[in-house]
């Protein structure tokens, strides 16, 4: 008996006009969407493969510590084909130094991240908005429509519950929705896969069938939205009027309340003031400097520095702290060699605290994406999305794991250095510039006219010298977050969407149980 | 319809109050037995309606009792619908089906499937041509549609059916099918109540004829004692001046 009703309402909506418009529309826009977003993604592809062999080759040209700058690129991730969540606003890239806290996103301090969201049409946004719709659309005149023709009153007349009825009707909804979910979702993943560039691993497919549950469960609810409206209500075009309100409701007004509350509930620190502290915190340290640049001037005169080969400072003014020293008179290289142990720390404390503060700010904007994901929870449609994008690891969070790793690999740098003389020597020289001559030895080899002695005592400069070795220590190691951890974070999502299927199905049972079905 | 015929369908003071005031059904009393067709006239409000949905199940009664082959309707629906088939007054069919289609449905939630040769068997008998069969119901008539209704009570094998209006809106030729369909399904001993405006089409086929006014069943003659007055004297007499309070065989 249930497969006749599911057979029936299954005809039921293949034969009409709406279905048939409702299909080709998804399925042009799957299609449309999975091209644009498999273009976008092969670029992003390529420029993070560009960007990270160019920022390799940086690395590995480094001579001393203090001319390392490492930018670590954020790959591209697979899922976000399906789902881009907020990864397509955020940066791609983050950059830091032993002298340098890790750049963050610059965001002002209104902006909303989740307002990335709604940026763009991916295979997640054709689910929760145009299906959604679909399937509201397909549902609610189910019951409104037939008890209006009569056919209802008919085919109860026979000995069928009424409860098989609305079970018949929830099984062949969901009988018309999955089946064109399964095949935009195909399709769409077919396109995706013609390009050489896009590659799913086997936990891939483990997480894109996850995204599948998910999206049929929300499907399920929204039938069931349009179901219950139709057992509610008496007439078919009421039914319609508040089909669309709560759509309306559902996709477009509550996920942005949501957002709006959370940020009024959770307000972000203001970018202004972040600069403002971390100016402070440099000024104090480069104070600081100066007043230990004051008590230990230049051993040697400024004529005398004319011995230096490729000298850069960090600092201006006489300061010991060099960006590079190739080669200089022996009491300048002890100078700064003293200068640099005894300075660098500060600005090294002052650019952790500034890394804390940064890491604190991203933990705010992912504390207030996590409030705001809390109450949107509220809106299946916010629900669904949200879930998605964890599930592609294209959400907030995935960022902030991404700026907490930056700063990780920072701080992996500065104790690497630390146990390689990188904060004292090898921050600025090599090591055989403890070697050279003094400033005496210098000025009298120049008064002997021995230019070419002082010049192989010197060396050329750093271009002869083999780079640091620091490829080992894994600093542009991003690794993506594991299947398992991606699918627990969406556990409550899932539980959320289950408990609504089920008080809808109750609602609509109860409702239907005591309703009018006699025609007119 | 034999003397001794069982009794099919049987209202035992059925009451339907729909509020303090609305009291729409007032102690029904009355019994189809089979083989007989019952004529239910009254005028628009009068609970022929009401009488036919508190069979069907599609209401609860305030106080009595609805009875299809004995089974109490409120007390076990799906078991009394077994037994039952309905004819609205708007038969309505899925327009997206064909008729066929549409008769294979319903007698598949009759619990009662049929083969195709079957179902053009009867499409046959109530009239319907051949063409009809494989369109959809959607550009059918409403005297075809009304012949689907009786195709799929046909098919169901019911002992019951409830018409409610069934000729209304018809023009006088699908009417006067109509009327010839549902005698011969009397003469196959179902227990027919038809619930109508038409006084002389009742007359012409109802071996009881009962006329409601206010909840209330005022009159309920059989067609021996119907056939040499004229109903339709009898009928205008009970809704002209008395206040509903005759009791039945007045």
């Amino acid at each position: 008996m249930l497969g006749t009703l599911i057979r029936k309402e299954l005809m039921a909506h293949v034969l009409t006009f709406r279905f048939v418009i409702g299909t080709v529309f998804s399925i042009v826009l799957f299609l449309a969407s999975a091209l644009v977003l498999t273009s976008d993604y092969g670029e992003r592809v390529e420029a993070y493969q560009a960007a990270a062999a160019r920022h390799r080759e940086a690395i590995g040209k480094a001579k001393v510590f203090a001319r390392l700058e490492v930018e670590v690129d954020r790959p591209p991730e697979p899922l976000s084909l399906i789902c881009r969540g907020a990864d397509a606003a955020l940066p791609r890239s983050s950059s830091f130094s032993i002298l340098s806290a890790p750049t963050i996103e610059a965001a002002g301090a209104s902006r909303n991240p989740l307002m990335a969201v709604f940026q763009g049409l991916d295979l997640a946004s054709v689910v929760q908005i145009v299906m959604s719709l679909l399937a509201m659309l397909f549902a609610y005149d189910a019951v409104s429509g037939e008890r209006e023709r009569g056919t209802l009153a008919l085919a109860l007349s026979n000995p069928i519950s009424r409860a098989s009825v609305l079970l018949g009707k929830y099984l062949g909804g969901l009988a018309v929705l999955v089946p064109l979910l399964l095949i935009g979702t195909g399709l769409s993943l077919a396109v995706m896969l013609s390009s050489p560039l896009v590659q799913l691993s086997g936990s891939d497919w483990l997480v894109i069938a996850v995204m599948t549950l998910v999206s049929i469960a929300y499907l399920s609810v929204c039938w069931l939205v349009g179901l219950t409206v139709s057992v509610l209500t008496r007439w078919p075009h009421t039914s319609l009027v508040v089909v669309l309100f709560l759509w309306v409701v559902f996709v477009l007004l509550l996920p942005q309340a949501a957002s709006a509350t959370a940020a009024g509930l959770r307000p972000l620190a203001s970018q202004r003031d972040q600069a403002a502290s971390e100016r402070q915190l440099i000024t104090q340290a480069r104070e600081e400097i100066y007043r230990y640049a004051r008590q230990h001037p230049v051993p040697i005169s400024v004529q005398q520095q004319r011995f230096n080969v490729e000298r850069s400072s960090v600092l201006s003014g006489g300061v010991p702290l060099l960006g590079s020293l190739y080669s200089g008179p022996r009491e300048y290289v002890d100078w700064a060699v003293d200068g640099t142990r005894a300075t660098l720390p500060l600005l090294i404390e002052a650019e952790n605290r500034i890394q804390g503060m940064r890491l604190g700010s991203v933990r705010e904007r992912a504390a207030q994406a996590g409030l705001a994901r809390r109450l949107r929870r509220i809106s299946p449609a916010a629900l669904y999305y949200d879930s998605s994008a964890s599930l592609a690891g294209s959400d907030y969070t995935s960022y902030l794991k991404f700026v907490q790793l930056v700063g990780d690999l920072r701080h992996r740098l500065i104790d690497f250095a630390a146990a390689n003389d990188g904060l004292g020597v090898r921050f600025f020289t090599r090591p055989e510039a403890l070697e050279l001559p003094g400033i005496a030895e210098l000025e009298e080899l120049e008064s002997q006219g021995q230019d070419e002695r002082i010049k192989q005592l010197m060396g050329e400069g750093f271009d002869s010298e083999p780079p640091l070795n620091v490829g080992d220590i894994g600093l542009l190691d991003v690794s993506r977050t594991g299947p398992a951890r991606r699918i627990a974070s969406v556990w409550l999502d899932m539980v959320v969407l289950a408990i609504m299927n089920i008080v809808l199905i109750l609602i609509a049972s109860i409702c239907f149980s005591r309703a009018d079905v006699r025609a007119g | 319809m034999t003397p001794d015929a069982a009794v099919l369908l049987e209202a035992q003071s059925l009451t339907k109050r729909y509020d303090r005031t609305t009291l729409a059904l007032d102690a029904l009393s009355l019994k189809v037995h089979a083989g007989e067709i019952y004529g239910l006239l009254g005028a628009n409000g009068a609970g022929k309606t009401t009488t036919i949905n508190l069979f069907m199940g599609f209401i609860e009664p305030t106080s009595g009792s609805a009875l299809i082959c004995g089974i109490d309707v409120a007390a076990d629906p799906l078991s009394a619908k077994r037994h039952l088939a309905y004819v609205s007054e708007n038969v309505m069919l899925y327009g997206s089906f064909t008729a066929r289609q549409n008769l294979e449905l319903f007698t598949r939630l009759a619990g009662r499937p049929v083969g195709r040769e079957r179902l053009d068997d009867v499409m046959r008998r109530v009239g319907l041509q051949e063409d009809a069969f494989s369109r959809r119901a959607d550009s059918f008539s409403k005297g075809m549609r009304q012949k689907l209704g009786i195709a799929i009570a046909i098919l169901k094998d019911a002992d019951v059916l409830l018409l409610d209006e069934p000729t209304s809106g018809l023009d006088p030729k699908a009417a006067a099918d109509l009327s010839r369909l549902l005698v011969e399904l009397a003469g196959e001993g179902k227990a027919i109540l038809m619930s109508t405006h038409d006084i002389f089409r009742v007359h012409d086929v109802a071996s009881t004829v009962g006329i409601m006014r206010e909840g209330r069943l005022v009159m309920e003659r059989t067609s021996e004692e119907l056939k040499h007055v004229d109903l339709e004297q009898i009928y205008l007499d009970y809704f002209s001046a008395q206040p509903a309070s005759a009791a039945v065989g007045a």
